[in-house]
């Protein structure tokens, strides 16, 4: 992916689809911040295996994720397992906006495999973090989507 | 009697949306999967008026599926919903012979203009 196209633009197509599907997806409106995630955390991640080979992941305070399923779900009562499922299928809708959006200036048809859950900060094995977007919620809620790629290769 | 629905996806949200949102309307899901492996026997079981297909899921992706069932039932009405939308993926769902292809997320109107579409 980082191969394709600029940083500059890849953080573009992230921050404009972040931004735009947490508010179209639950309502919640995003604000570009300098802060870190605190107390508990959650990740979703997705590993890019056709045409990219780089992942991408989703590290928020736990209660936002609890807010964007209670909006998702238009209830207050939610159970962790609607927070993961809800979580996984948001994060589904965000990267593939972001591949689609690539697509149209690369044309590489870029598939991931479907997002993973984790509780806590999740960052997979022989990778670096790349590109790290923080954002503050509407709620002082904070998430960090960061592009992951091989050290391995880049240290090649 | 209400257009029957079959929604396949491999997150269990997109049943519950969709069903949510086809509540006093023509059409109502009926059966639910997530794979496109299971879509295809639940197909013969179901014989549903629509097929909505999401695409990128586990043990069979949904064109795979979509194509496989076609090729089974001619006559099978499958809307491909997806938040993936390349022009070659939109192209190759057409080839297949989908009625429709919806980007997520997607809403009501949409949703159901798609469905009356494909039932005409």
């Amino acid at each position: 992916m980082n191969n394709a196209v600029s940083r500059e633009y890849l953080a573009e197509v992230f921050d404009h689809v972040v931004r735009d599907i947490t508010r179209r997806e639950a309502g919640i409106e995003l604000q570009s911040s300098d802060s870190q995630p605190k107390g508990e955390t959650c990740t979703v991640y997705t590993a890019f295996n056709k045409g990219y080979h780089t992942s991408l992941s989703l590290c928020a305070e736990s209660s936002m994720f609890v807010r964007l399923t209670q909006r998702m779900m238009g209830r207050e009562e939610v159970t962790a397992e609607d927070v993961e499922i809800f979580a996984k299928e948001f994060f589904n809708v965000l990267c593939g906006h972001i591949a689609t959006q690539l697509y149209q200036t690369t044309r590489v048809p870029a598939r991931f495999d479907p997002p993973l859950f984790y509780n806590g900060r999740y960052a997979p094995e022989n990778n670096m973090e790349h590109i790290v977007l923080t954002y503050s919620s509407d709620k002082n809620e904070i998430a960090q989507l960061i592009h992951h790629i091989s050290s391995v290769k880049h240290a090649e | 009697m209400k257009k029957r629905i079959m929604v396949v996806d491999d997150s269990c949200i997109m049943e519950a949306q969709i069903s949510e949102m086809l509540v006093g309307t023509e059409f109502e899901v009926v059966a639910y999967c997530e794979n496109g492996e299971d879509a295809i026997s639940l197909y013969e079981e179901v014989q549903p008026d629509v097929v909505t297909m999401d695409i990128i899921m586990p043990k069979l992706d949904g064109l795979e599926a979509a194509k496989m069932i076609l090729e089974e039932h001619p006559d099978a009405r499958i809307v491909m919903i997806s938040s993936l939308a390349y022009d070659d993926t939109i192209q190759e769902a057409e080839t297949i012979g989908a009625k429709a292809f919806l980007y997520k997320p997607i809403d009501c109107e949409t949703l159901l203009d798609a469905l009356q579409k494909a039932t005409i």
